[in-house]
């Protein structure tokens, strides 16, 4: 006894080794992790991390490079008139051009001319062609996709997994046609997997407008399709167990086996396949805003913004580039993610790709 | 055999009429569907082509009856006129596919000269920096959105480095227009193969028989391309869908990002311009394309793996 207070009495201080620190990298996905908790707060709390307003424009800022770019300037030949067009006097300056800048310019001269800024600290991911803070519509694209994916993939989940309970189970609750239900709803699912998703989508943006709600309700639809196979399959193996027999033997009905006894043995699959799921919708939403038809400017989006950048490529390639690396860099956090919790979770599920 | 076929086409032919049933049913949600024409941002309507149409689309009848005079129009073909410049959808539809397939195929080249071979090296040289290679292009091709590497691309290849045009086909065939955009196009399904052949390869390796072959002494490539490849190779090569619909999102951003004349960027101006005929056209050929090369990769497979016939 005494000795067992000793030991208690001693803390032990463990300074976690290098070895442990790379075992727990390995065996927890500790970086997407890390991205996405720093992705949600940030979304959430957008107004907090946005330096500036995202829809603020500021015409004399425009085009700000980010904030480690240098000045850059180039050498240029005053010529009475230049023409844009051709690929000889595009290094070339006319001379009224050159005035501006230079006052004593005369046609001949070769004068340097400041073709992107520096950078500086105020906007560190620069401005797009208003004036508007990259960084700040980052953090407010973060907002809206985290805002889309969570609206609709909780309304896929439900539908999705909805379905695959009634598809699983329908013969206990409707003996007489439960067989066709399940028949029925199987047939959609598998339809709806050979219909492209993203000219369905286009085709209901026309028809029902280009709206917020429109968006919301796509991807739900979107979403739905991958929950009920698996769940369905999980209930048909449910549905014989022993455990579930004996429910209904102790007299539980139909639903209550359903929703005490089995909804909750569905739930790690679904888990693993919403999250597997979640990159994609995140792709999909970027997508559809690239095309136009996603979220609708001013609201920033992503996929929206490199949409906007690409027309300024030549001279601001951070415009196209920050977002997109928001884009990448959570997809990827929830696709190691997802497989990570496929793995621990949900072995099964692994033949799926 | 033949039972086999006769199913998957039937299967393919009810899709199909799924798919036309669902964008019929669309178009008559918001009421009267002369009304999809003159919306905000399309061009309208004449009050003479408005009587018009209403004739063209039977109005006066029942909507089930709407329904079928439609779909014998959309099997022969007339799908209606295009919003923007009043020609036929299907010749517009047509003279777009050629850069399409095209572009398609390139990006196809693209995507299996890079995805299997990659896949293979990758699961034969596991842990080596063939592999980490291999599983990088994986990743990247899988979580990098589309849209952005073209832009990407166009920023360091053509506007810094000015190795390649930045886009749009030209009306002679020229190779290095079609570098970036096929890349754009194939680096995602290139992706999807990779994963399918490295993981079949793993497999197969790891079987009894491949053991044998090594155990009885046969020379390691004709262990490796003879006895392992040929069967790593089926699931690539069959799995369509995955692929397919990569190509088909892949193609509507790759073409707007290059401007390039095809399907994929009149599904663009469809939606800028709210061309609803033309989205609808559109739609249903993009997905018979899709049930056809699904339907002819299952063809395939039964062929190939006679154990799918008779499933």
């Amino acid at each position: 006894m005494a000795e067992v207070t000793t030991t208690l009495s001693r803390p032990r201080v463990r300074v976690p080794s290098w070895q442990t620190i790379r075992y727990v990298l390995r065996r927890w996905p500790v970086a997407p992790i890390a991205i996405l908790i720093i992705l949600v707060i940030v979304g959430v709390a957008a107004p907090l991390f946005a330096p500036f307003d995202p829809l603020r424009v500021d015409l004399p800022a425009r085009n700000t490079p980010p904030f480690w770019v240098p000045v850059e300037t180039e050498l240029r030949t005053v010529k009475q008139t230049v023409d844009k067009l051709s690929e000889e006097d595009r290094l070339n300056i006319s001379l009224r051009n050159a005035r501006k800048i230079k006052e004593d310019a005369a046609v001949g001269d070769v004068i340097s001319v400041i073709t992107t800024p520096a950078g500086s600290f105020k906007h560190l991911f620069g401005t797009d062609q208003t004036g508007r803070d990259v960084l700040s519509r980052v953090i407010f694209g973060a907002r809206v996709s985290l805002m889309v994916t969570a609206v609709s993939l909780t309304s896929g989940v439900v539908i999705g997994v909805a379905m695959g309970l009634i598809a699983g189970y329908a013969d206990q609750i409707f003996p007489k046609y439960g067989k066709h239900l399940d028949e029925a709803i199987m047939r959609v699912v598998e339809i709806t997997f050979a219909v492209p998703v993203i000219l369905v989508a286009l085709v209901i943006v026309i028809v029902f407008g280009k709206s917020f709600i429109v968006l919301l309700g796509l991807l739900a639809f979107v979403a739905w399709n991958a929950f009920p196979r698996n769940v369905r399959a999980e209930v048909l193996t449910l549905k014989t167990s022993d455990y579930v027999a004996l429910a209904r033997i102790s007299g539980a009905s139909s639903f209550r086996i359903l929703f005490v006894h089995i909804f909750p043995g569905v739930l790690n699959t679904v888990l693993v396949i919403a999250t597997l799921r979640v990159g994609q919708l995140i792709l999909i939403e970027a997508i559809l805003s690239f095309l136009g038809a996603g979220v609708q400017p001013p609201k920033p989006a992503w996929g929206a913004m490199v949409a906007d950048g690409r027309e300024y490529l030549g001279s601001a390639w951070w415009i196209a580039f920050f977002p997109g690396i928001g884009i990448f860099l959570v997809v990827m956090s929830l696709n190691f993610l997802g497989d990570w919790m496929r793995d621990r979770f949900d072995p099964r599920l692994r033949q799926l790709d | 055999m033949s039972r086999f076929i006769i199913r998957r086409v039937a299967y393919m032919m009810l899709t199909m009429l799924v798919a036309t049933l669902l964008v019929f049913s669309l178009s008559r949600v918001v009421g009267d569907p002369r009304l999809l024409y003159v919306q905000e941002g399309g061009y309208g309507l004449s009050p003479e082509a408005w009587d018009a149409l209403g004739v063209k689309l039977h109005l006066d009848k029942p909507v089930a009856v709407q329904y079928l005079y439609w779909l014998r129009d959309a099997v022969q073909f007339d799908l209606g006129d295009s919003m923007l410049d009043r020609k036929p959808v299907s010749e517009i539809l047509y003279d777009a596919m050629g850069p399409t397939l095209q572009l398609a195929f390139f990006g196809w080249i693209f995507a299996t000269g890079v995805g299997i071979p990659l896949g293979v090296l990758s699961a034969v040289k596991r842990g080596s920096i063939w592999d980490y290679l291999g599983r990088g292009v994986a990743l990247l091709g899988q979580t990098l959105p589309v849209f952005w590497v073209g832009i990407m691309g166009i920023l360091i290849f053509a506007v810094q480095l000015r190795w390649l045009p930045v886009g749009t086909m030209p009306d002679e065939f020229s190779f290095k227009h079609f570098i970036m955009p096929a890349i754009t196009l194939g680096w995602f399904s290139a992706a999807g193969y990779l994963r399918l052949t490295r993981s079949a390869m793993l497999d197969v390796m790891d079987s009894e028989y491949i053991k044998l072959a090594r155990a009885k002494g046969v020379n390691a490539t004709v262990v490796l391309w003879k006895h392992a490849f040929r069967n790593a190779i089926i699931a690539p090569l069959t799995f369509s869908s995955l692929v397919l619909a990569g190509f088909i999102t892949g193609a509507i951003v790759t073409e707007t990002v290059f401007s390039w004349p095809g399907l994929g960027r009149l599904a663009f101006t469809a939606v800028d311009d709210n061309d609803f005929p033309l989205i609808v056209g559109l739609m249903l050929l993009f997905t018979f394309m899709f049930l056809l090369v699904n339907l002819f990769t299952d063809i395939l497979y039964a062929y190939v793996d006679p154990r799918i016939r008779f499933s």
